[in-house]
């Protein structure tokens, strides 16, 4: 396992489940980014994301040794992720104190003279956020791991536990909101470009 | 917008719906429709604000974990995983072992408790009450835990609570734990007790 060679992900998890933290380790490693990644885009909220993420992890080491290696590895633990960090999110539902994405438009389309000097970036940033903070859960998931981390529609609908055409339907309904929602902004800036 | 997509035609054709535009750009999927795009100016419009709506999507900045913070985090995650724990070396299935062993602490409960009344009952009379060095635990057992080895935990922590939570698995069921929740001397503890 450790002699070199670089080891798979199933043979990481493997060991892993049999309480060798070095592999365990090493998973983490692999996968630390990705999981913080998901789960930010799913609760918006930095502070939010950190504890998302530990409790993914948790669950990921809890549950090494009940996978069934059927799918891949990346697969497996963006599921646990995504799914995690929507329970965590209506749990907490904003009570971090941090700026809220209705907080953050507010601020945006105040009156302030500074927050108008807000850089466009700024503010698609902050209309993102409030579309995906808008959407379904399921949308939100299947649209996440679809368009933020190219998973295939079959193991999201795994994950989701509905069929292939389900999650497309979420997938375009997710991305007809985005559209919806950025097309008249992103073509005032374009103007003003 | 929603108007002349269902209303509007051109060079006969219909205008494409926003499923079939997200279509084209996730499943690559085309029965006509980047004809119809190369005609179709409304269409394209469209087109271009949704891929342009997904890339701006895709550009939202994702704060980075410092190297600190994800040191901390995976320390957290195995230590509270129990993959840190030693393996329980008994060749008998854990949840059958569970039980044997509540079964046999609350029988020797059971036979303690009996022990002690016949004794003071000897010494004193019958159901007469503890006297002097006689100590209590800290805090009363409830009846929920009477038997169990959680009713020692139970009595070594101060200010403990039991609290039922649900948690949801992976396969979406609904598991219910009995968490016992107190601190010890040496700082807050959680013990989750399964139902």
């Amino acid at each position: 396992m450790h002699n070199g060679r670089i080891s798979t992900d199933d043979e990481l998890a493997a060991a892993a489940s049999g309480r060798d933290e070095r592999a365990a380790r090493q998973l983490y490693d692999r996968y630390a980014d990705r999981v913080f990644r998901i789960v930010y885009r799913v609760v918006l909220d930095e502070s939010l994301a950190k504890d998302a993420a530990q409790e993914s992890w948790i669950k990921i080491f809890r549950s090494l040794k009940r996978r069934r290696p059927t799918g891949s590895f990346a697969a497996w633990i963006s599921i646990i992720s995504v799914r995690t960090a929507i329970d965590l999110a209506r749990k907490r539902a904003r009570s971090s104190g941090a700026m809220t994405v209705e907080e953050m438009e507010a601020h945006l389309a105040s009156d302030d003279p500074s927050a108008r000097q807000q850089s466009a970036e700024r503010e698609i940033e902050a209309k993102v956020m409030r579309v995906l903070d808008a959407l379904p859960e399921n949308q939100k998931a299947a649209f996440i791991l679809r368009h933020f981390e190219n998973m295939p529609l079959r193991e999201i609908g795994r994950a989701l536990g509905c069929s292939e055409g389900t999650v497309k339907a979420h997938i375009y309904r997710a991305a007809t909101a985005v559209r919806r929602r950025l097309a008249k902004f992103l073509g005032v800036e374009m103007k003003k470009s | 917008m929603s108007e002349k997509q269902t209303g509007e035609k051109h060079t006969s054709e219909k205008h494409l719906s926003d499923e079939q535009l997200a279509q084209l750009i996730y499943d690559c999927e085309d029965n006509g429709e980047r004809d119809h795009l190369q005609t179709c100016r409304s269409c394209r419009k469209r087109y271009g604000e949704l891929s342009a709506a997904l890339d701006s999507a895709r550009r939202l900045p994702v704060p980075e974990l410092s190297a600190q913070e994800r040191a901390r985090m995976f320390e957290a995650a195995w230590q509270a995983s129990e993959l840190n724990q030693p393996e329980r070396s008994s060749g008998l299935a854990w949840p059958i072992l569970r039980h044997a062993v509540s079964f046999c602490a609350g029988l020797a409960c059971g036979a303690a408790l009996l022990l002690a009344i016949v004794s003071q009952s000897g010494a004193h009379g019958f159901l007469s009450a503890p006297q002097g060095e006689i100590t209590r635990p800290k805090n009363p057992i409830p009846a929920m835990l009477s038997g169990t080895p959680a009713a020692k935990i139970y009595s070594e922590l101060e200010d403990p609570v039991i609290l039922i939570q649900e948690s949801k698995e992976e396969d979406d069921s609904i598991q219910h734990r009995r968490v016992i929740e107190g601190t010890t001397e040496n700082g807050a503890i959680q013990i989750v007790w399964n139902l």
